[in-house]
């Protein structure tokens, strides 16, 4: 079952391992008595980048095959509703990113229902706005000018 | 006994007694919600609970643990669709049962069951921990060393079907550990210049990240399962109050399950239920009703997913050593409070420690007298659509995390560390030993060095005391176990598992 599905899982938890390693290169790695800051997470590095093989070669012999389904419409929503709030939490309130957010859920979940969007995106954004700013002191704001 | 009491007065507190309430009741509505579990739910709690008292702060979180073990099962006999990962099996006798007009006998029996396996923990707990942790006072890096070693093997074997694999989540989330300043040298690791990384990958938004997003991900646009979602009455289920005799010795065999099973590292409330189930057919060959509709189908799994969660507490507090994500994450609450767990908390600060296990009693007392008269209530919850979850989940998520570091940063943290949880997801990787690789790694660092300067670098030194060999013996068979174990046993099952950890 030599498919270049079978493979993508070990080869991802390979390149995890070979990212901790590059990206770990130049911390000094000492000795084992004495052990430096790189020590422990090359050695993790190399652990991961074994057992990655494994699974590469485990899945080689025994995987069936099955298909993988990434799911790129729940992706791009649920990152997409994430990033709106990274980008206008601060800059637009928790109102409008709320919306927005609920919005682009709502886009991903197929249904487009204006009216809902906009009440459930309403309510949720004044909810947590009350419990989390007034309730418990948390510095955020409902509209960008104040309050 | 004593020590007991002081605590039974400091938990019966009109404020304590409010939030272990209010937790118990949240963790039971997101039992009863399918799609987010407990683990999320004390993600998304865990900044909240900045502003509280410790001892108030983890009484509630405690409360939504062992609060979705109850609830969980209404929605695996109402919908056939689990709650929680630990209800899983419920549905096997649980949803016939409602199918056939049952339902308040099945949620009566889940309901008594639960509490009892409940009590018989907490017993298990005011029993053991003093003793394990007069045991554990002898703990030195070596041993704990051992012990973190066997939890993260225990972690890659038992919450992942293949151990390739789970070894590899455990790995990966070790590596992230190190992401951040190493304490003992000063250097910056993985930062990339990034202040907001110099104290590492903060739990809460690791965790959320891993478990309520994906979860989020997987189900979005999907059509809703539109089970037949029975109605119940509270006098439905009292009617059956004289049926239960029958499942006592069910309650109790799958009490003792979960009981013992609960403090083991890398089990928890999930395996305690499955094998209470295998047990309890072992005791039921006789009867046909047994997989399609018994109520000591139900009784079993419900009192041992219970009981483990209660037991599951004993290692976290008495040796600070979480056996399962969530502990990890109950174990990072404690110490963002400055709680440092282990074999001196007791002696440090005895009323928190009582004051937890009294309030974990109240709560189950407060469950059983949420869920009978509620019960209505709960029915039509399970019914709600999830595309009015996922915003609601989204918006938690990202403003718990915001507002732990007041900064957008943790925001970006969870798209990253969601993404890399939704890509381990698709390639067929369970978080769950990720997230207890990432909490206990840098530990395992920390004693290892530590153990290193003591015997000033001999290796032998891990290997000294009779703890430290059993420990690691036990790990090493479990390793050889799980290489060995398709050559010796043919048939494997696997058991997806929705909602994430126990």
């Amino acid at each position: 079952m030599w498919t270049a599905r079978n493979i993508m899982a070990g080869l991802f938890v390979t390149g995890l391992g070979l990212a901790f390693l590059w990206f770990g290169r130049g911390y000094p790695v000492g000795t084992v008595r004495t052990m430096g800051p790189g020590m422990f997470p090359v050695a993790l590095a190399c652990l991961t980048i074994a057992v990655g093989a494994l699974i590469m070669l485990s899945d080689l012999i025994h995987g069936e095959g099955k298909a993988m389904n990434f799911r790129l419409r729940g992706v791009v929503a649920v990152l997409g509703a994430l990033i709106v709030f990274a980008l206008l939490l601060e800059r637009a309130g928790l109102l409008v990113t709320g919306l927005v957010a609920v919005l682009i859920l709502a886009l991903g979940e197929g249904r487009l229902r204006l009216l809902e969007v906009g009440l459930v995106g309403l309510v949720l954004s004044v909810a947590i706005w009350a419990i989390f700013g007034r309730g418990l002191g948390m510095p955020i704001r409902l509209l960008p000018g104040g309050l | 006994m004593q020590e007991f009491l002081s605590g039974l007065s400091v938990a019966l507190d009109p404020w304590n007694i409010l939030y272990c309430l209010l937790g118990v009741t949240l963790g039971n509505l997101v039992g009863v919600l399918p799609g987010i579990g407990a683990i999320a739910a004390i993600s998304i709690l865990l900044p909240v609970t900045f502003y509280m008292e410790p001892l108030a702060a983890i009484i509630m979180l405690a409360g939504v643990y062992y609060g979705a073990e109850y609830g969980g099962s209404i929605a695996s006999i109402l919908l056939n669709l689990p709650g929680t990962a630990s209800n899983a099996i419920t549905t096997i006798d649980g949803y016939p049962m409602a199918q056939r007009g049952d339902a308040g006998l099945a949620l009566l029996t889940t309901q008594v069951s639960s509490f009892v396996g409940g009590c018989l923990g907490i017993i298990a707990m005011v029993a053991l921990s003093p003793l394990i942790m007069q045991f554990s006072l002898s703990f030195g890096p070596a041993e704990y060393f051992a012990t973190l070693v066997l939890g993260l093997v225990a972690a890659a074997v038992a919450l992942q079907g293949s151990m390739l694999r789970g070894l590899a989540m455990v790995l990966v989330g070790m590596m992230l550990g190190t992401v951040g300043m190493d304490l003992n040298s000063g250097a910056a690791r993985y930062t990339f210049g990034m202040a907001g990384l110099m104290d590492g990958l903060s739990i809460v938004a690791v965790a959320m990240a891993l478990f309520g997003l994906p979860e989020v991900i997987a189900n979005l646009g999907n059509r809703e399962t539109a089970g037949e979602a029975v109605t119940v009455t509270a006098r439905a289920m009292m009617q059956n109050i004289r049926k239960l005799g029958a499942c006592i010795p069910s309650m109790l065999r799958g009490s003792a399950v979960g009981g013992f099973l609960g403090p083991l590292p890398g089990a928890g409330p999930t395996i305690a239920s499955l094998m209470a189930y295998s047990v309890e057919r072992s005791f039921n060959r006789n009867n046909p009703l047994f997989g399609k509709g018994a109520e000591r189908g139900v009784a079993a799994p419900e009192s041992a997913n219970n009981a483990a969660a209660q037991t599951a507490f004993i290692p976290t507090m008495t040796l600070g050593i979480p056996g399962t994500p969530t502990m990890a994450i109950l174990l990072g609450a404690l110490m963002i409070h400055g709680i440092a767990p282990g074999p001196r908390l007791v002696a440090d600060h005895p009323d928190l420690f009582w004051g937890l296990i009294a309030s974990f009693w109240i709560g189950n007392v407060l469950l059983l007298l949420l869920n009978i008269p509620l019960i209505g209530l709960w029915a039509k919850l399970v019914s709600v659509p999830r595309r009015f979850l996922f915003p609601v989940i989204v918006a938690l998520i990202c403003t718990g995390v915001y507002g732990l570091s007041n900064s957008v940063f943790s925001i970006w943290v969870v798209i990253a560390i969601g993404l890399l949880g939704h890509v381990l997801r698709v390639l067929g990787f369970s978080p769950a030993p990720l997230l207890i690789g990432f909490v206990l790694g840098p530990l395992v660092e920390q004693y290892f060095r530590r153990g290193l300067l003591i015997s000033g670098g001999d290796f032998t030194y891990f290997l000294e005391t009779p703890t430290s060999l059993i420990l690691h013996a036990i790990t090493l068979s479990i390793f050889l176990w799980m290489l060995l174990r398709p050559l010796l046993v043919r048939s494997r099952t696997t058991i997806t598992v929705p909602g994430g950890g126990s």
